[in-house]
């Protein structure tokens, strides 16, 4: 090639290599997600704060938790709710035979601990910022509200798992509480108790069916006592509900759960039309848009259906037997196929209920006062009324009545194992079946967690 | 010359004694029939490349002796005029060894040229780079349409199963249009991808679903949109160094894929192909009948220590469902399975002149499910076209429309889905019930009520384009540069009526649109030069900028005035969702490459690649790889010693590539909305950030031995390759205390290690008679090398990944027997505690094929072509969870339908089987006998398949040409015509989860309609 003809190739080969370096962009790097934002501008005011505190509740209506499977885990445990459908990890509970890969077990326990994280965020987040960004008052009530739950999750774990690591400040990173180990259920309700002491010093007094008041921690306190065995304390802060007659009132048994937030409901989570749950889809029939995956046991529908215990309580059960299908059950407690059934987690019978056991169990014995409870609830409930019976046939009469008037609302399993009488009355003999095992994949994944015996 | 010794061809010892033998038996009774004919004038004939079957264009025939002479046109076709006969042609074609043909008759002849692989000046272009062709040092593989053409199929990744060494491909279901698993040497990664990237027409694409809406695991295959017709070659890019330069995205192996297009200087020809046949299942699911499903739920009942007084199935008098005997079956699964219709109809024309030329193709196929309510339709256009504006600069462009409609329904792991309702619904409950209404049983819905009511649609627009303009600023010098796009939107429309369990009470609706769009600039500039005709280098330089988008809106309505409205304007409860995401690459790629003298060569390939995903810090990665080839063939010792050998090379490469297909934005610490409380609109801490996640790298060598001897009738190819990623982007476990299940890590090692080996040989070649065979196989070994934690891959905890153990493993408790005195299972005590509990499940097997391969023949004889394919699958393990679910053992109780095999259980002491005892407690050492995780359905999938066999025959020339038609081939085309498995289930190759992200589950079967035996029915017209 001649000299002339390189230059005027060279030039062409430099005008190339131009387009291809300028061509390229740097912008496409730098690309700004549309759905998000980032953890340090998530809560800087009064409105992201309230936007992080709604975050903490939807985690409290997470499937896993209040949305179904805690709840189901204790009126399956219970065995007064029998598996009928397909997912077998149900049935563990109603044998008693869950182990540590048990698919059910292994999403409460992470649905509870994202709602432990959520509530800590919201506490750790919201207590930096200053006066000027969010005024004393909605700091007060945000923080008091994010202390409820963080105590209802703590309070959870500790019933239903006995031996947990507590958790009290917000995660940043996946590191943060290496080396935290298991505390025993004591200590796991100690925490409680503080926490819903600091969440009842914080809260507004106020009545809010959806949300954390004061009243929603006093209620929650009772139940934590009576968990505790304080039956004085339990005795006094249920006494505080149950005297709030114009905002807390017994209502008629269907009542209660045809409509939403009625009196009967301290605390009651929340759902819509937009925002689900899929608590009807466990429940219903198929013809009824539901999966049937479990049913009411023979013995609770024989228990409902008698007028003398079960009294207007009968509604929570449907009868679809037919000759090809007969004993077909159907639980209604969860009925709207629209998805927008709330979940009971505080009423004021429980209140009754609470306060009628510490009456009698404690060291002076009130059995008047208990029987008086009790026969509030057997009077709302149109069955007969109970006297002149003795300290013991109370006790055990609270524990039966406990079981129809919350049939399915998971309070039964807990109820026996905190009084020792899973054994006697569902024949768990093995007391190391009482808290359910931790699971054997956060067990691989977090060396610091020991497994609950006999797992 | 006497016919027969012909057979065995020019005097040359066949190789291979077996085949020979078959030879002589198929074709003995062929070529009695033999005869001559009267002599004629003209000669005609095609010339078709020996080893691709397709036409050698351009190539010159000559009169040996004589003058005269011509080319041969597009399609290979000539006509010659003779004197007398017999003549001897000489027939020559650039790239291929010039061979003498006598012809002795005046019938068209077909005339099989041979690559010459000695040709020096040959230049290649496979992707990015231009090498001699001799001189590549990688291992590609390289598929023509005619392989894989008659094979049924929605799309091209589906066909070409068995015809790529190191390529496993699946079909994960039996609906038209349905995903489609694939493997390249196994699997490199666990959650940021492990498909190939597919490049067509060297246009990135996406091959990602757009469903949003479940149907029960199931998912479309996103390439289905291309219609496999337009398809020219398809090129299996496998090991580093032909990989490396797509380097963040050729970690699991590239696949190029290159369309028709027009020749300059041809006349303008029109293709049209037509094609009709039907579908059916081979084989189904053999299910208990009523009075047998009636005698186990009365043993499971009697086993349980129940009453026999009050036993299930007693006689309505005492109050029973009747004794089994009189018990009734239901069948439901022949209500659903048909006989599906399959039509397809492709029309092409191509031509061009001398500066430019095109291709415009429109196709049209329809195709039915063998499940009632299931459809695919896709309609095609294609216009490609190239303009030489002056000697220097040219532009062209690609561009394809795909419309695709499918009616879908449910499947698979789906309660309320079809496939469930008629085949896990227990056989002896009714239908309907007495008021003639559909009867709906524990969690199923009606199966009638199914088929009557189903209406679910969904419609995609897919539109892939490509401009570029080429500059050939010397000779040799060339600068390319093109925009492309790949532009995809997904529509799907689904309503449940009120007949219907979901649509309760009054209708339930949803309406989801995806639209995801990729651009992408590229820039590319070559080289290369012969120096001394001894040693050629080339060299290339390139830059690409890629942007992807997505977004997607989710609109969701319910309680409809009636089930006549089904628009969700219409409902009064609508809600929606949004969701949007984008990422961002930029490259600089660039490789060289020198051979000396045809024998030595070296190459190295380098790009680097800065993607959104990471963390700033970690934004750039780059993928180096380089290559040697030595032809020893060229060498004197094998020149002048061994002359058979026309072809031996010894080649070896090493290099990186990357993978970064991983969700958007994964390395930051964000928070999202949606997390909405009543009336409140709520936000949550959706991702714990990661800023220090990177690429993932996978390095990876090969060496490989090319061979072919005997004058290019047989040619073995020998590969071994070695990957080993690192870096793993791994939805890894963390502590749950943490409040966050998983984060995306950099944790975990994988490797892969493989043989390929494939044998082509051509038994026969005679001027009236061919005969090809192809046999490959590979075998991969894939190991979990380094693992902090070990966790489940799927719901229910089947699958498992551990280290010290392969993908796709199973987690299950190993069932040693079935107690002969108890009939309970005993299952392995692993730590001897006494006790069957979690820490006694182990990985038991896993889904991975030990051995793949094929088997191919192709004869042609006269105008009759004969193709036959099977294929074969060795060592990977099914978990049945039909049997899971319907060997229930009474668990499941009425509702929950039984298998046939569940009577093969233990009834009575001394009963061998290992199916254990109908019953529903648990066992003293804490197992169950039934509905437990248990090894016991855990099956061999191995099978045998004859994927497709076709039979087509050519009208003479003589005969279509009265019709100015240039080819008109009929043929008949069987797909799966039978499998030779042990496997019990419908299909060994089912997967209930082909819609988990990255198909990191495989091997469950469960409910999926089986790949049908399908006959075709085609014909091929040319004018």
């Amino acid at each position: 090639m001649k000299t002339t003809e390189i230059q005027k190739y060279s030039f062409k080969v430099l005008f190339v290599s131009a387009i291809l370096l300028l061509s390229s962009c740097s912008d496409i790097l730098d690309l700004k997600p549309e759905q998000s934002i980032s953890d340090v501008s998530a809560i800087v005011d009064k409105k992201s704060a309230e936007a992080a505190l709604a975050g903490t509740y939807d985690k409290l209506q997470s499937g896993s938790y209040y949305g179904t499977d805690f709840v189901a885990a204790g009126y399956l445990s219970g065995n007064d709710v029998t598996w009928s459908g397909s997912l077998n990890y149900y049935r563990a509970y109603n044998e008693h035979s869950y182990q540590s890969d048990n698919t059910s077990v292994n999403s409460i326990w992470y649905a509870i601990y994202t709602t432990l994280r959520a509530a800590n965020q919201v506490i750790d987040k919201t207590t930096a910022l200053p006066v000027t960004l969010l005024a004393d008052a909605d700091k007060s009530r945000i923080l008091g509200e994010a202390y409820f739950i963080r105590a209802l999750a703590l309070f959870d774990l500790g019933r239903t798992f006995g031996n947990v690591p507590i958790i009290t400040k917000g995660t940043i990173t996946v590191h943060d509480f290496d080396g935290v180990k298991q505390s025993t259920q004591p200590q796991v309700y100690a925490q409680v108790i503080t926490d819903l002491q600091t969440s009842l010093s914080l809260l507004p007094e106020a009545v809010n069916r959806a949300r954390a008041t004061k009243n929603t921690a006093r209620a929650l306190l009772a139940r934590v006592y009576l968990y505790t065995e304080n039956w004085e304390q339990a005795e006094a802060y249920a006494s505080l509900l149950i005297a709030k007659t114009t905002d807390y009132q017994l209502v008629d048994y269907p009542f209660f759960f045809q409509n939403k937030q009625t009196k009967e409901s301290i605390f009651e989570l929340q759902f819509t039309t937009s925002d689900k749950s899929s608590h009807y889809y466990y429940w219903l029939a198929s013809a009824n848009g539901g999966r049937h995956e479990w049913a009411p046991s023979d013995s609770i529908v024989t228990l409902l259906g008698n007028s003398s215990i079960g009294g207007t309580r009968k509604a929570l059960y449907k009868d679809l037997s037919t000759t090809t299908n007969p004993k077909f059950y159907v639980g209604y407690l969860y009925w709207r196929t629209t998805g927008d059934d709330p979940t009971y987690i505080l009423r004021i019978a429980e209140q009754y209920l609470i306060r009628a056991e510490a009456r009698a169990k404690k060291s002076t014995p009130d059995l008047s006062g208990a029987l008086s409870d009790l026969n509030a609830i057997r009077s709302r409930a149109t069955i007969p009324t109970l006297s002149g019976v003795t300290l013991a046939d109370v006790i055990l009469a609270i524990e039966r009545e406990n079981r129809v008037e919350f049939a399915f609302e998971g309070h039964r399993w807990f109820d026996l194992t905190r009084t020792k009488r899973a054994g006697a009355v569902l024949g768990v003999t093995d007391t190391r079946k009482w808290i359910f095992p931790i699971p054997y994949n956060d067990l691989q994944a977090d060396k610091d967690l020991i497994q609950n015996p006999s797992y | 010359m006497a016919k027969l010794p012909l057979i065995f061809g020019n005097g040359n010892p066949f190789p291979c004694y077996s085949l020979r033998k078959i030879g002589v038996i198929l074709l003995f009774a062929v070529f009695t029939t033999l005869t001559s004919f009267a002599q004629q004038i003209e000669v005609k004939g095609t010339i078709l490349d020996e080893g691709s079957r397709s036409s050698v264009i351009g190539a010159t025939i000559k009169l040996k002796g004589q003058q005269g002479g011509t080319m041969a046109d597009v399609k290979g076709d000539f006509s010659l005029k003779v004197q007398k006969l017999p003549v001897t042609l000489l027939v020559s074609a650039i790239g291929y060894k010039n061979q003498e043909i006598d012809v002795y008759e005046a019938e068209p002849t077909t005339i099989y040229l041979h690559e010459d692989q000695n040709r020096l000046n040959e230049v290649v272009v496979t992707g990015y780079v231009q090498t001699k062709k001799n001189a590549k040092s990688s291992a590609i593989t390289e598929i023509k349409s005619e392989q894989f053409k008659n094979i049924s199929g929605t799309s091209f990744n589906e066909q070409i199963q068995g015809l790529a060494t190191g390529l496993l491909v699946s079909s994960t279901s039996g609906t038209p249009g349905s995903s489609v698993f694939v493997r390249l040497r196994g699997t490199t990664s666990v959650n940021a991808g492990n498909d190939p990237l597919y490049v067509i027409d060297g246009v990135p694409i996406s091959s990602k679903t757009l469903q949003t809406i479940s149907i029960g695991g199931q998912t479309t295959n996103p390439l289905s949109d291309i219609n496999p017709a337009d398809i020219e070659t398809v090129d299996v890019l496998k090991d580093a160094n032909a990989t490396a330069v797509y380097g963040s995205r050729g970690a699991n192996g590239v696949i190029l894929i290159t369309t028709k297009r027009g020749v300059n200087n041809t006349k303008t020809k029109v293709n049209l192909d037509v094609e009709y046949g039907f579908a059916k299942a081979a084989k189904l699911w053999d299910l208990a009948t009523g009075p047998e499903t009636a005698q186990i739920l009365n043993e499971a009942w009697i086993n349980d220590g129940k009453p026999n007084a009050t036993r299930p199935y007693r006689p309505v008098s005492e109050g029973g469902l009747g004794n089994p005997e009189d018990q009734k079956t239901y069948d439901r699964q022949s209500l659903i399975f048909r006989t599906a219709a399959v039509k397809t109809y492709n029309l092409s024309i191509n031509g061009g002149d001398s500066k430019t030329s095109f291709f415009i193709g429109g196709g049209y196929t329809s195709q039915e499910a063998i499940v009632k309510t299931q459809d695919f339709a896709r309609y095609n256009f294609r216009f490609n076209l190239d303009h030489k504006i002056n000697k220097q600069l040219s532009i062209g462009t690609s561009n394809s429309i795909g419309y695709t409609s499918r009616s879908l329904s449910r499947t698979a792991n789906s309660p309320k889905g079809i496939l469930q309702a008629s085949v896990h619904s227990a056989t002896l409950l009714p239908i309907y019930n007495a008021d003639g209404s559909y009867a709906k049983y524990g969690i199923f819905d009606n199966v009638v009520a199914l088929i009557d009511n189903n209406n679910h649609h969904a419609y995609g627009l897919r539109s892939i384009n490509n401009v570029y303009a080429k500059w050939n600023i010397l000779e040799n010098l060339s600068f390319k540069s093109s925009v492309s796009t790949d532009l995809n939107n997904y529509h799907e429309k689904r309503y449940f009526n009120s007949q219907l369990s979901d649509g309760q009470p009054n209708g339930v609706a949803t309406d989801a649109t995806s639209i995801e769009q990729t651009w992408v600039a590229e820039q590319l500039l070559n080289y290369f030069t012969t120096i001394n005709d001894k040693h050629f280098v080339s060299v290339f330089l390139g830059n690409t900028t890629q942007k992807r988008t997505y977004q997607n809106e989710n609109i969701n309505g319910s309680s409809f005035p009636s089930d006549q409205f089904q628009t969700i304007s219409s409902a009064s409860i609508t809600s929606a969702t949004t969701s949007a995401s984008s990422s961002g690459l930029l490259s600089y790629f660039g490789g060289a490459n020198y051979s000396f003298d045809n024998k030595y060569s070296v190459d190295a390939n380098i790009r680097a690649d800065a993607s959104s995903r990471f963390g700033k810090a970690n934004q750039w990665g780059y993928f180096p790889s380089v290559g040697a080839a030595w032809r020893i063939s060229e060498e004197k010792f094998i020149k002048n010693n061994a002359r058979f050998i026309n072809e031996l090379k010894l080649k070896g490469s090493i290099g990186l590539t990357g993978n970064q297909d991983i969700g958007d934005f994964q390395s930051t610490n964000s928070w999202s909305g949606g997390a909405n409380y009543g009336d409140a609109a709520g936000i949550s801490n959706s991702q714990l950030g990661n800023p220090n996640l990177k690429w993932e790298t996978t390095r990876q060598w090969n060496v490989g031995l090319e061979t072919s001897f005997l004058h290019d009738r047989l040619s073995v190819e020998l590969n071994y390759y070695n990957k080993y990623t690192y870096d793993l982007l791994l939805d890894a476990p963390v502590a749950g205390k943490t409040g966050f299940a998983s984060t995306i890590q950099n944790i975990g090692e994988m490797s892969n290690k493989g043989i390929e080996f494939d044998i082509h040989s051509t038994n026969i070649r005679k001027r009236n008679f061919e005969w090809t065979s192809t046999f490959e196989i590979s075998h991969n070994t894939n190991l979990v090398e380094k693992l902090p934690i070990s966790f489940s891959q799927y719901s229910r905890d089947w699958v498992r990944l551990q280290q010290g153990y392969a993908m796709y493993s199973f987690w299950l408790y190993k069932q040693l027997s079935v107690d002969p005195k108890t009939g309970n299972a005993v299952y392995q005590d692993v730590n001897k505690d006494g006790k069957i509990t979690t820490d006694d499940r182990q990985i038991v097997g896993n889904a991975w094929p030990k051995f793949t391969g094929s088997f191919s023949n192709t004869i042609r004889y006269k105008d009759f072509d004969l193709s036959a394919l099977v294929y074969f699958s060795v060592g990977n393990q099914v978990f049945n969870m039909n049997r899971f679910f319907q060997e229930h053992g009474g668990v499941r109780g009425t509702n929950w339908g039984l298998l046939e095999s569940q009577m093969r259980r233990w009834q009575k002491p001394g009963d061998i089987t290992d199916i254990p005892r109908a019953s529903t407690v648990q066992n003293p050492d804490g197992s169950y006998n039934n509905d437990f995780q248990s090894s016991r359905f855990l099956e061999d999938g191995s099978f045998l398949r004859l994927r497709n066999l076709t039979l087509g025959y050519t009208l003479p020339k003589a005969i279509i040409s009265k019709a100015k038609l240039t080819k008109f081939r009929v043929y008949a085309s069987a797909t799966n015509l039978f499998t030779l498995t042990k496997y019990s289930g419908a299909d060994p190759e089912g997967n209930t989860a082909a819609d988990q992200s990255n198909g990191t589950v495989q091997g469950l079967d469960f409910a999926i309609p089986p790949q049908p035996r399908q006959i075709l029915f085609g014909v091929n017209i040319t004018f």
